[in-house]
């Protein structure tokens, strides 16, 4: 390389590094960790869901074999337990969180069949919704309140969305849909 | 001034088209969703509240997809996939200033699945710039006019 190209190279140089010291937005990831304690891991993650302020993410990753929903401090940089969330026989997908962090829905596929689950971190419950319902399901999210659940349902091979009430586990009355 | 154009086919959640991807605002006032409603994917966003769909019709083009829609507290701000590069962007709509910012124009790679916190700062999308599917973490910085709850929540339709 002559002198003269050394220089612009510098330069060029210099000026990507001060870019990348003070612009925004700054990109935090994917930062693998190899042991699995942390964000991203050696396999697939998916499905993120950023809290209120940052603070945590919901999201699924293929780490211990199949698919689990894993919830991720991003202040003290950590795994934090959900214990009866995850199971051996199930490929659970799509988490969102209210706003406190208590209530987790997500779809959980077992044996072929898929449902939104609806988890509570206190009691370390977790809930069919959509047990009664004769459709496949997708996309669970909950409000920051908990008190409302919205998710895709394939009714006669197209995608709608439907608005559950977590509390009665029936859908919402008289939400104007429009006319199929 | 401009003003969007009426939405047409649908004034409701659901359609004669594929509609998909509900996400909350943390007011619990708004909605935000894909649908194909109007010929070809695109985001929409609906006022629980008064019962009625939100013009995006800046956001919205007709010769590309809008996709996976996520808002902040207040629906200030909406991130959601676009190809109207020609390969799959995460970008930011910030509608009070009616103004988008592309976050992943020099990013490697494909993405997919943005989600934005409440106040709007801190995004995390899926991207594939390591050969497979990780979680990407964006802060948009101290500059970001933080989305604010102006009520108490309320998820009540």
């Amino acid at each position: 390389m002559r002198p003269r190209h050394k220089i612009f190279a510098s330069i060029w140089l210099l000026s990507v590094l001060l870019a990348g010291c003070s612009a925004y937005p700054r990109f935090v990831g994917p930062n693998v960790d190899p042991s699995g304690g942390g964000l991203n891991s050696a396999y697939p993650e998916a499905d993120p869901q950023v809290g209120p302020d940052g603070s945590f993410i919901l999201f699924t990753s293929d780490r211990r074999g199949s698919r689990d929903v894993f919830l991720y401090d991003t202040k003290n940089t950590r795994l934090l337990d959900l214990p009866g969330l995850n199971s051996l026989d199930t490929l659970s997908e799509h988490p969102s969180s209210s706003a406190d962090g208590k209530w987790i829905v997500f779809t959980a596929d077992r044996q072929g069949t898929r449902d939104v689950y609806v988890y509570n971190r206190e009691t370390q419950q977790q809930q069919n919704l959509t047990q009664s319902l004769n459709t496949d399901v997708s996309n669970p999210t909950i409000s920051a309140d908990g008190s409302t659940i919205a998710f895709e349902a394939n009714a006669g091979g197209q995608w709608d969305i439907l608005v559950y009430n977590r509390v009665t586990g029936r859908p919402i009355e008289n939400l104007p849909l429009a006319p199929r | 001034m401009f003003t969007p154009p009426p939405e047409v086919g649908g004034g409701g959640i659901n359609s004669q088209a594929p509609d998909q991807f509900p996400a909350y605002s943390a007011d619990g006032q708004y909605l935000a969703f894909a649908s194909d409603r109007n010929g070809s994917r695109d985001v929409f966003l609906y006022d629980l509240r008064n019962r009625r769909i939100i013009p995006l019709a800046e956001i919205n083009r007709p010769n590309s997809s809008q996709d996976q829609p996520s808002i902040s507290a207040t629906a200030r701000y909406l991130t959601y996939v676009t190809d109207e590069r020609g390969k799959p962007d995460i970008w930011v709509y910030d509608r009070q200033r009616r103004a988008v910012e592309n976050l992943t124009l020099y990013l490697p790679g494909s993405v997919r699945n943005p989600t934005i916190s409440a106040d709007g700062r801190q995004i995390a999308f899926e991207s594939s710039r390591l050969g497979q599917w990780h979680i990407e973490l964006v802060d948009r910085g101290t500059d970001t006019e933080l989305d604010h709850l102006t009520m108490t929540p309320s998820a009540q339709p």
